[in-house]
């Protein structure tokens, strides 16, 4: 496997107060939710063309939407976002391009990632803003109903090879869900698994809040050793992807071979996903891995107080 | 995971229950902790693995069957075999291969623009490439050990080459890693063609088909066969394992490799008890069982027919994972097996009486005092006057047994019953008065008949009824009790002494070491952890999920009421039947779907009805569960419900008339007991005792 430095990748910070001075873009997408992050980053962001994506699952009904905002369906047969992509590619061709990725339901998140590269999309910028606190700590519930399937998502879907599974891997990017780590663990029963928490978290207390939840589904991940335990940066997307490159070179190093089959499975905060997807479209691409995802029918579409800050990722795919 | 392993003082502790699902082994552990069922032939016998006839295993997650499957799969037999795997697969009668279907990522054989009978044919061919590369792989690690020559190794790839291309030449010198890699390469195009149907569904799907169906599946073994003498006798057997993640149409062509396989192959499929959707075949027949398969449910056998040999093979398992752990002498595991109960501390019969008589007075007896309480509210003499306070006393007194707080608690059951049957309270007090057994010279209190009668039957809940009296918990404890719990999932038995040495070792206990006693609260909260963890994950994917899931919460509730009433009418409760023909669709369904996911437990030949006579179906709770709504293990009486509590308790969209239909039964068991009873077959299972 190659050197990476995902380090190299370009990363900053700003207040609510400076978001008016951030940018400017030409064209800015955000997924609409009832969060005081999402809603306020789109009022204050200085760009040109901007537009709401209003998610089916998140139940809005055509008066809650905003005015001019597009709703992006739920079935992945064929995925919504990529026919969203292709029919605004001349408006999204050749211009500064800045994704809102906090109130983006996650598989749509790397679909929309798949979609820009394949489009010849391959830099543009995203957002993501850190909450003051969930609304209901570590109670939470970001999903809302059950989760109703497991299975790979549109443009990460790998060509996998042999049965032996004794050295197939599974990595969660886990969040505060256990019951969509515990369906994907149960999906990849003998897959070993790593777990990849955000340390440091959003928040403090946002670290010991994912411990206690994740911990619910510790039959299901089974008998991990402290090794397959990982972390990186809760809003670093960058040093998630680090984590995933090292981890898979280390694999290969210790069994003389890459793993025969990958699965990964972002469940944990954005930037996460945003790292997972990164780290795919860059390394993983027509192997034998896959991105995974526990499907819910619904999801929350408040989950949190408050702004604190929001972080910027320049991406390059 | 965390909390598996702990140092104390330099000395490290090492939970000998972390790993609870075979999945976690590596196929080394897996036959080094292989415990095999204590009969003659072990398991081999006991499924007949070397049965012609393809056998399908259905059970809950936990029973074993992965465990099971993988013993006889061809990586762990070259581990058996110690350097002859061939010789070990002559004496097993089988070549064990083993996939899984969770690899195979079936959900994308389905929409992207393909019309079902495309998918048939692209599934079908893929599947059998999936299978083609498992048999190879399963003959080359059986002959790793014990190479075969080259010449045979390009007459077999010859052979099974021609099954795909036209052109193949004698002279060709293919080996039989080549030709996995060969065939690998077919299954990638499809792969290809599949993951690029999601994102662009009105290109053209591009998948060249090359074999007929089961033209490998069947070619490869017979073409190994032909040219090992070694193995012509052996059968091919294809272990299929986690089938429920195929759909119907999926599931279709398995049964159809079924029943076109041929001599020299068989399948054994495993799959959750949910997960069978289909017997149909690809061309609209049906599988039938006993004739084209034999259907094996392994946690019913357990826990049905085969109770005692369960019980041992589990007290082995465990015995066995002391061993391993230097906790028990592994020479001796097996004969260690019978004494685990030394591990753990076991309340005494007296244990809450004797609390009681310690800390509560006799005047404030909890019993007595609601009993007070009820005469006063509700008690009325023959005439409808309201029980005068001398008469109340006078009852109260007469139930009063300081000395046996248990004896005190069924003589108010006693009267409980007097006076749902209409009897007159203070004639059933003076007659409870002169039937009172003095000391004997030991100062002990025994039971008179009617006592002895009551305790026969009620022993269990009104010691439960008891310790809520005491506010003591319900404590389950013991390795009996334990694998009782397990209901037939030996992981579930695992899962709990996972927990409860972590409990222990919480609370600074040395859990699993000769001498010491696990105590009564570590394992206490180690069986709740459990049953809270078995109650979520047993629970069904999807929103059908969470009817089941909210239905066995009302139904356990259900039971708990009646349980705690002030007069039970059913012993060690968990249990119902019903005549499921007169209940909404919606309530059979939930009723089911439970059952398939180990939720409930139909129980084999079921109830039969008081009036009419029919055998209705009957299901209990199963056992884990207990702990959460303070219910028994042991499975003794049964209630039969009407079609409208059914409805209530699993019909979602009737779940709102649970709460009367709840009071509408409690009415009968509670003061003032509404009516006397009218219908015997309401209250099926309720004894007779001596009135």
């Amino acid at each position: 496997m190659r050197q990476a430095d995902y380090f190299a990748f370009s990363r900053s910070s700003v207040s609510p107060n400076g978001l008016c001075t951030a940018g400017p873009w030409d064209i800015y997408f955000s997924a609409f939710d009832e969060s005081e992050r999402v809603q306020t980053v789109f009022d204050c962001i200085s760009a040109s063309d901007k537009q709401w994506l209003i998610h089916e699952e998140y139940g809005f009904s055509p008066s809650d939407a905003p005015a001019g905002s597009h709703t992006i369906a739920a079935s992945s047969s064929p995925p919504d976002i990529q026919k969203f992509v292709q029919e605004n590619l001349d408006r999204i061709r050749g211009r500064k391009l800045c994704v809102d990725a906090t109130g983006f339901v996650r598989p749509h998140l790397l679909v929309l990632l798949w979609s820009l590269k394949h489009s010849g999309i391959r830099e543009f910028d995203v957002l993501y803003s850190d909450p003051a606190r969930y609304i209901a700590d570590e109670k939470t519930e970001f999903t809302s109903g059950p989760v109703i399937k497991v299975e790979q998502v549109p443009g990460y879907e790998g060509i996998h090879a042999g049965f032996s599974t004794e050295s197939d891997l599974l990595i969660i990017g886990a969040g505060y869900d256990y019951e969509q780590i515990s369906r994907a663990c149960e999906s990849r029963r003998t897959s070993k698994k790593y777990i990849l928490t955000g340390l440091p978290s959003l928040q403090p207390h946002m670290y010991q809040e994912s411990v206690l939840r994740i911990h619910r589904a510790h039959e299901a991940i089974g008998s991990v050793s402290n090794q397959q335990w990982l972390y990186a940066s809760a809003n670093q997307p960058f040093a998630a992807a680090q984590v995933l490159h090292d981890l898979l070179a280390q694999e290969a190093q210790a069994c003389g071979h890459a793993p025969r089959n990958i699965y990964l499975c972002p469940v944990g905060p954005k930037p996460h996903v945003l790292g997972f997807g990164v780290f795919y479209l860059r390394e993983l691409e027509g192997t034998a891995a896959s991105i995974i995802y526990p499907f819910a029918q619904q999801y929350s579409r408040l989950t949190s107080e408050g702004l604190l800050r929001t972080w910027q990722y320049h991406v390059e795919l | 995971m965390h909390g598996d392993v702990d140092s104390d003082g330099g000395v490290k502790h090492v939970n000998p229950f972390a790993i609870t699902k075979a999945v976690d082994f590596t196929d080394l552990q897996i036959t080094t902790h292989w415990v095999d069922w204590p009969r003659p032939g072990g398991f081999a016998e006991w499924i007949g693995v070397n049965s012609p006839t393809p056998r399908i295993i259905v059970g809950g997650k936990g029973t074993g069957r992965t465990h099971l499957m993988r013993h006889f799969s061809s990586s762990v037999q070259a581990i058996r075999g110690k350097g002859d795997s061939v010789g070990q697969v002559v004496a097993d009668g089988v070549l064990g291969i083993y996939v899984l279907c969770s690899g195979i990522n079936a959900s994308r054989f389905s929409g992207r623009g393909q019309d079902s009978d495309a998918w048939q044919s692209v599934f079908a061919y893929y599947m059998d490439l999936w299978l083609a590369q498992a048999s190879l792989t399963a003959f080359s690690t059986i002959t790793e050990q014990h190479k075969i020559c080259e010449s045979t190794e390009a007459a077999i790839t010859s052979e099974i080459r021609s099954l795909i291309f036209d052109d193949v030449e004698e002279s060709d010198l293919w080996s039989i890693h080549r030709l996995r890699r060969e065939i690998f390469e077919l299954q990638a195009r499809i792969d290809k063609a599949v993951n690029n149907a999601a994102l662009n569904p009105d290109t053209d799907f591009d998948v060249e088909i090359l074999a007929n169906p089961g033209q490998l599946v069947f070619g490869i073994p017979s073409a190994i066969q032909n040219h090992c003498v070694e193995l012509q006798d052996v059968l091919f057997l294809y272990l299929i394992d986690e089938f429920e993640n195929f759909t119907s149409a999926q599931q279709r062509y398995v049964n159809s490799l079924i029943r076109e396989k041929v001599p020299g192959t068989s399948f054994m499929v495993g799959v959750r008890a949910y997960g069978v959707r289909t017997h149909s075949t690809l061309t609209g027949e049906e599988n039938r069982r006993g004739s084209e398969f034999d259907e094996f449910q392994q946690d019913r056998k357990y826990v049905d027919r085969d109770q005692r040999q369960y019980r041992q093979f589990c007290q082995r398992v465990v015995a066995r994972r002391l061993a391993e752990h230097g906790l028990v002498d592994n020479s001796d595991f097996e004969a260690f097996a019978d004494r685990l109960n030394a591990f753990f501390e076991i309340p005494h019969r007296s244990f809450v009486e004797d609390y009681i008589v310690q800390r509560i007075p006799p005047e404030r007896r909890p019993c007595l005092t609601r009993l007070g309480e009820d005469l006063r509210t509700h008690g009325r003499d023959a005439s409808g006057r309201a029980l005068t306070h001398t008469e109340i006393c006078m009852v109260t007194d007469a139930a009063s047994l300081p000395a046996r707080p248990l004896l005190e608690k069924i003589n108010t059951f006693i009267l409980y019953r007097a006076w749902f049957n209409g009897a007159n309270l203070i004639d059933a007090a003076h007659e409870m008065n002169d039937n009172k057994i003095t000391p004997d010279t030991n100062d002990v209190v025994r039971p008179n008949r009617q006592q002895q009668s009551v305790l026969q039957h009620f022993s269990t809940d009104l010691q439960a009824q008891l310790s809520r009296d005491a506010n003591l918990p319900i404590y389950y404890a013991g390795i009996g009790e334990f694998i009782a719990m397990s209901d037939g999932l030996p992981r579930n038995l695992l899962v709990i002494l996972k927990n409860i040495w972590r409990w222990a070792r919480f609370f600074g206990e040395d859990p699993f070491r000769i001498g010491h006693e696990i105590p009564l609260e570590c394992q206490r909260r180690g069986v709740l952890e459990t049953a809270d963890w078995f109650f979520e994950d047993s629970k069904p994917i999807g929103v059908r999920g969470e009817f089941v899931q909210n239905a066995v919460a009302r139904l356990g509730e259900f039971f708990r009421h009646l349980r705690f009433s002030r007069k039970p009418s059913e012993s060690s409760l968990a249990s119902f039947s019903t005549d499921l023909s007169k209940c909404s669709i919606q309530a059979r369904e939930i009723v089911h779907l439970a059952e398939r996911s180990a939720l409930l437990i139909e129980v084999d030949r079921g109830q039969r009805e008081r009036n009419s006579g029919m055998a209705e179906p009957k299901f209990h709770l199963n056992r884990l569960l207990s702990p959460r709504w303070d219910l028994p293990v042991a499975r003794r009486g049964a209630v039969r419900l009407s079609s409208d509590e059914v409805n209530a308790i699993f019909d979602p969209d009737m779940a709102n008339q649970f709460e009367s239909i709840l009071n509408v039964r409690l009415a009968r068991m509670n003061p003032p007991f509404g009516h006397p009873r009218s219908t015997k077959s309401d209250l099926q299972g309720e004894l007779e005792l001596g009135r």
